[in-house]
């Protein structure tokens, strides 16, 4: 092939990518990932304060088998502790 | 006209980092009001909340990945590189991709997430993957008449920057961490410019 038709080619490809780089930035298709792993919830269960009271208002024994597997989870101890739900 | 591939490919290897270095190091930081150079990082520039997040991704860290890509199909393409030294190139066009990579998957920055942990791979892995990449490729170039000079300096340049990185990965605290981070990410960058010159000068 000739080094024309390559960088024809090349330049192609490289505008695609930086293309699909902008898509991607201005519409976040990725957003699904943004979910907290750890910190800032329960966990898999719930994502916020909010969200874990919500839960586990009625999920108690969920939320007390996590925090009893997660006892530095600091929402263990200043949401469910202070509510009264966490076992003592 | 006729057109230089080659010499097009090669040049990709200092025209990028130039952009890179410019752009990211120096234009970007002043526009993002109240980032600051000498203690922030360069992933905070694409981070979730940058009012600069589009910017630093597309024309930062993915426009540089391209440039990789097409520096290291340049290097593939000559005969003056041996088996060994494509070995080393086939890891720095992996580098390429995963800068390309870090301004797809950019940090939130609020809590940890799998797209923080995606953004850490793609943004941490290439390090490592691109130092084995220029060993091979100082290696492979050893034999080289004209090229032979750049072994040490690679591995010189090379050690250097592994004490960089070791300082701005694993110290606690760390002082002007985005200062660390800018000068252990710069010099292996450095390195491919000096390939690539060196290379591009030596080209008919």
């Amino acid at each position: 092939m000739e080094d024309g038709n390559i960088l024809i080619i090349l330049a192609i490809s490289a505008f695609l990518l930086l293309g699909f780089s902008l898509f991607v930035n201005i519409n976040n298709p990725f957003s699904f990932l943004a979910n907290p792993l750890a910190g800032n919830g329960f966990g898999t269960l719930c994502n916020s304060e909010d969200d874990c009271r919500d839960f586990c208002s009625n999920n108690l024994g969920r939320c007390n088998d996590y925090c009893r597997e997660n006892p530095s989870n600091e929402l263990c101890n200043s949401l469910l502790r202070s509510i009264g739900y966490l076992d003592k | 006209m006729k057109i230089n591939l080659d010499k097009i490919l090669i040049a990709c290897g200092f025209a990028g980092p130039i952009i890179f270095f410019l752009t990211v190091y120096f234009l970007f930081p002043f526009l993002y009001s109240g980032y600051d150079i000498a203690n922030q990082t360069i992933s905070e520039l694409g981070g979730l909340n940058s009012p600069i997040k589009t910017l630093a991704n597309v024309f930062g860290f993915s426009l540089f990945g391209i440039f990789i890509m097409l520096f290291s199909f340049g290097l593939f393409r000559l005969n003056e590189i041996n088996l060994l030294g494509k070995a080393g190139v086939f890891f720095i066009f992996v580098t390429g991709i995963l800068m390309y990579l870090t301004g797809i998957f950019n940090g939130t920055l609020q809590g940890f997430t799998n797209l923080d942990l995606l953004h850490v791979v793609v943004a941490n892995y290439q390090f490592p993957i691109f130092a084995v990449g220029l060993v091979l490729f100082a290696f492979g170039i050893s034999n080289n008449e004209k090229l032979k000079w750049l072994t040490p300096v690679i591995l010189i340049l090379g050690l250097a920057t592994l004490g960089l990185a070791y300082v701005f990965f694993f110290t606690h605290d760390l002082q002007n961490r985005g200062i660390w981070q800018r000068a252990a990410i710069g010099l292996p960058y450095i390195i491919m410019m000096i390939i690539a010159l060196t290379i591009y000068r030596n080209k008919k």
